[in-house]
């Protein structure tokens, strides 16, 4: 059974997918959820208010084009500005998770010598 | 941020797009989750039924993407002011009451915007205004001297330093132009680089250029060519005769431009032209401005300092005791110059503060129309807030209502304005138009329309957030008992209203005081018997005039009379002198008369003679009525010996003079100060330097005949028009007029739009009462109350606020009555009729408007009223 996105980083998590090339908001959800190896589940409904919002900041921008089964679809390219927030948001969403890990890991060892202490 | 309102502006414009764009992305998805599906083997209705279960509900989705877009609040709002609307639509007298109370005070202050930003704000249209200045000279005598000397002026013009583009000067010229008439037209005399640098073009034939000083003639501004050649296509080449000179016309100037100047010019003429026609002998009157174009960046306090160095290289072109000490730049904005711009601040300054005042009323009594309106409503308010809307958005909701209504007040405000402006405009300076004086044209633009929306929202958040904080803060408590009602009662509901409506009747008492007290000045002034007919006479300057022309003048066939005087009479007031004897004296106005004079005016004298021409300079002195009658004995005054003092010591009295008669009095100088000031008349001749003013009875004076005698004073000189051109004195007399007349119109319409204002507050708040007090009157009735007794019950709760208004506005309106009458010699400032009949008025009027509503009260049925409240 796959996690759900933590909330708040799905925005990110979109502008990722779509700087990979231009996509519609399924191809958006298949992409996050293929590159995660199928762990991250998105869940469909928040998935296009995200996008529009995206759009509304000018960080994406969104054009009709016709889809891979033939269909009218709406496809979002990343812009200018959309790439410069994805990479500000990147290195300060990995900042956050190596200091989170370095937390964890340090509480892992204190957690080991004390084990080893009480023996 | 700026990203995100342009996409909601965009969204919001395309709306049905938007929405539809909605539905075929969610369908999109489905469908393609549906063929992903479908392609491992799941039939097509079982994909689609799994994919619209994996998808959810459509409705949030499209209502999350609203939301994410910004849509959600907007559309909020848009359903609360279709509420509104149709809200308004079922109250239509509430609704049309309200709009027209907000939007008479709000056209008012468009007005005088409106009248301020044409002077001081809109600037002329020049290229690179951004870069236009002034300059100004600083002596000691003025820190801010506007014009120069010739001299000055062509040391200043002369190579300009490298941090301007170039100056220019302009000279206003006000010679008579006669084509088959006289007209009074204004004139520019520039500099030969004026066009280049102020960039304006020609739109027929040519314009000025520094490098062809050799053209001679004048480029005239559309309004000119309008003006006096009706806009003829052949008009190059065409002769004007301006201030005796005959001057061919070379060319239109285009853009409308009509000159940097605040009074609108027909004609510009070279300078060196100007003063080659009619050159100044001792070049020592400051009559030239100066402005220009800086470059970009250029410091100003430098470039003073570098204009300034070059006055001091100067010897002798200052002016003595009034020496220019140095010059000073200023940022050019407006037609005004900065000190001219605060004087106009200072005199629209009155009229802003009666506008507030007004404004204050209207808020004062929307405030109480809104309160009694969302009291009204409160069960659909405590509805509201018990289906689950917040406070905020209950408060949110009736405050659109009164946005509504402010942004209706501004549209009406501005329809009002655009279809009154030019009638307005012609009615307020239509004697300006008939002299010759081209005012700027008061426009409405984008500013009049956000200061509108701005003034209206502000009126909005007066007189509606608090009736909305009041009404909503009990209603959305849950634990509120009783509900709004009893939170009204709480903050004092009536309390409130009494202080609005007390409030906006003191002022109504002080707008309709002052409006009576400025309206009784006027009326004075109009009403002020001159004691001569103006019609017909017409002055000319004495001090210009040599025998021959004199000579001239009285052979014309119009001419009936002809005197000479010491001052225009109704232009300027007469000097004041100290009359009497060793023990008293009083202070008289004093005139040097030739023997004409009184003949001229059609005065006979009322005891003695009049002045003979043999009389010569003996030491006598006719007396005005009311000056005879000042003295200790007025039926002996013929005789007596006065003695004669200057407090100034400038005039040229004789020591003692003898009366020789008593004449009727004669309207002088300024008639706000007082028509007829008590007056010495001094023997003189045409040729004595004290008779400066030559007065001329027409049987004809109309611009033809005017025109005539225009040319034959001219001819007579050997084409030197200086003294020659001719004042009416019916236009004097309109000129001291005009202001009064604008001022006492301005404040009357003030004093009765506030009162009518707090007359529809009164009767507003009386029929509330009357709804609030429904139970309580029943029952009085029920216990055998007569309908007249309830009448007067209700009529009397109206009057004690009507007589506190009172109490309060007119105490304030009599002090400044008093500061008036005490600080300006203006007459009629504490008129009794002014000060007592109309709060008469206001008291009447205000109990009308209370009593219409409290004979409905007698109307309740007691038995109804019981039932319905129990």
């Amino acid at each position: 059974m796959g996690l759900a996105v933590i909330p708040g980083t799905l925005e990110m998590l979109a502008l990722k997918a779509i700087s990979l090339g231009p996509e519609h908001g399924f191809g958006v959800l298949q992409r996050i959820q293929a590159c995660s190896g199928d762990v991250l589940q998105v869940e469909q409904g928040a998935l296009y208010p995200a996008l529009h919002r995206l759009e509304a900041q000018g960080w994406v921008e969104a054009s009709w084009g016709i889809s891979d089964n033939n269909r009218r679809a709406k496809y979002y390219a990343i812009t200018a500005a959309g790439q410069q927030r994805l990479s500000s948001e990147a290195s300060q969403w990995r900042g956050l998770v190596e200091a989170t890990s370095r937390v964890l890991d340090s509480l892992a060892e204190t957690g080991s010598m004390a084990t080893g202490a009480t023996r | 941020m700026t990203a995100r309102w342009r996409h909601l502006w965009r969204v919001w414009r395309q709306r049905r797009r938007f929405e539809g764009e909605i539905d075929a992305e969610l369908n999109f998805h489905l469908q393609a989750r549906a063929d992903q599906l479908q392609s491992t083997g799941v039939d097509r209705p079982e994909a689609l039924r799994r994919a619209r279960i994996e998808l959810g509900m459509v409705n949030v989705h499209r209502d999350g993407i609203r939301a994410a877009v910004g849509l959600q609040g907007l559309d909020r709002w848009q359903s609360d002011l279709r509420q509104a609307w149709r809200s308004l639509r079922r109250s239509p007298v509430y609704a049309s009451v309200a709009v027209l109370v907000l939007a008479l005070p709000l056209a008012t202050g468009l007005l005088l915007h409106g009248l301020y930003a044409a002077y001081a704000l809109q600037s002329p249209a020049l290229d690179r205004v951004d870069r236009w200045v002034h300059l100004h000279g600083v002596s000691a005598a003025d820190p801010q001297l506007n014009r120069f000397t010739v001299s000055e002026t062509d040391a200043l013009l002369a190579q300009p330093p490298a941090a301007l583009e170039g100056l220019y000067s302009a000279r206003l010229l006000t010679l008579p132009i006669v084509t088959d008439r006289i007209r009074r037209g204004i004139g520019i005399a520039v500099s030969d680089n004026y066009f280049e640098l102020t960039g304006v073009p020609a739109l027929r034939g040519r314009v000025f250029r520094s490098d062809e000083s050799s053209v001679d003639g004048v480029v005239l501004s559309e309004r000119g060519w309008q003006r006096l050649f009706d806009r003829d296509e052949n008009v190059l080449g065409r002769t004007l005769s301006i201030g005796g000179h005959a001057v061919q016309v070379i060319g239109v100037a285009g853009r409308d431009f009509r000159g940097t100047q605040e009074v609108g010019a027909h004609y510009w003429l070279r300078e060196a032209d100007a003063r080659r026609y009619w050159p100044d002998p001792d070049g020592q009157q400051r009559t030239h401005t100066i402005s220009g174009f800086v470059v970009p960046a250029a410091g100003l306090e430098s470039l003073a300092q570098a204009l300034s160095a070059r006055l001091t290289a100067l010897p002798g072109t200052t002016l003595p005791g009034d020496a220019l000490q140095h010059v000073g730049v200023e940022t050019g904005r407006g037609y005004l110059r900065a000190d001219d711009r605060r004087e106009l601040q200072l005199a629209l300054t009155p009229a802003a503060i009666l506008v507030l005042l007004m404004l204050l009323i209207a808020a004062a009594n929307l405030t109480n129309l809104v309160l009694a309106r969302f009291s009204a409503r409160r069960h659909d308010v405590a509805l509201r807030c018990a289906l689950g809307a917040s406070r905020w958005r209950s408060f949110a909701h009736l405050l659109t209502e009164c946005a509504l209504l402010g942004g209706l007040a501004a549209l009406l405000a501005l329809l009002l304005l655009a279809g009154a402006l030019r009638p307005l405009h012609g009615w307020l300076f239509g004697v300006m138009a008939e002299m010759g004086l081209d005012p700027i044209e008061i426009t409405l633009g984008p500013t009049s329309v956000l200061l509108a929306a701005l003034l209206a929202m502000l009126g909005t958040l007066v007189f509606g957030a608090l009736p909305a904080w009041l009404v909503t803060r009990n209603a959305a408590d849950p634990r509120g008992r009783g509900g709004l009602q009893q939170g009204l009662k709480r903050h004092g509901r009536q309390r409130l209203q009494g202080t609005l409506m007390v409030l906006q009747l003191a002022a109504s008492v002080f707008l309709m005081v002052v409006a009576a007290m400025i309206g009784g000045v006027s009326r004075q002034v109009e009403q002020a018997p001159l004691g001569f007919d103006p019609e017909g006479l017409v002055s000319l300057d004495a001090a210009a005039m040599g025998s021959a022309r004199i000579q001239a003048l009285r052979q014309l066939p119009q001419v009936t009379a002809l005197a000479a005087t010491s001052a225009i009479p109704l232009m300027r007031n007469l000097p004041l002198i100290s009359v009497g004897d060793a023990t008293r004296s009083e202070a008289f106005r004093v005139r040097w008369v030739d023997p004409d004079w009184f003949e001229l005016m059609g005065q006979r004298p009322l005891a003695g003679r009049l002045f003979a021409p043999s009389d010569g300079n003996r030491p006598i002195a006719i007396l005005s009525q009311s000056a005879a009658q000042r003295l200790p004995s007025p039926q002996t005054v013929l005789g007596q010996r006065l003695q004669l003092s200057d407090a100034t010591g400038e005039l040229d009295l004789p020591a003692t003079v003898e009366v020789m008669a008593v004449v009727p009095d004669l309207a002088s100088g300024l008639l706000i100060g007082g028509h007829a000031p008590p007056t010495l008349y001094l023997p003189g001749r045409v040729d004595s330097p004290q008779l400066d003013t030559l007065l001329l009875r027409l049987s004809d004076s109309s611009p033809q005949a005017l025109a005539q005698m225009y040319q034959r004073c001219v001819d007579a000189s050997g084409g030197e028009a200086g003294g020659c051109q001719p004042l009416r004195l019916t236009e004097a007399l309109r000129l001291q007029q005009l202001p009064l007349r604008l001022a006492s119109s301005l404040t009357a319409a003030l004093g009765w739009i506030g009162l009518a204002i707090s007359c529809i507050g009164l009767h507003g708040l009386v029929s509330y009462t009357i709804v609030q007090r429904r139970r309580q009157i029943g029952i009085q009735m029920a216990l055998g109350a007569t309908a007249g007794r309830v009448v007067r019950t209700v009529l009397r709760g109206a009057l004690r606020q009507i007589l506190v208004g009172l109490a309060v506005g007119l105490p304030v309106s009599w002090l400044l009555a008093a500061l008036i009458a005490h600080y300006t010699s203006i007459v009629g400032a504490t008129d009794a009729r002014s000060l007592l009949l109309t709060p008469m008025l206001l008291l009447l009027v205000a109990l009308l408007a209370a009593w219409w509503p409290a004979r409905r009260s007698a109307d309740i049925e007691p038995a109804e009223v019981l039932r319905s409240e129990a």
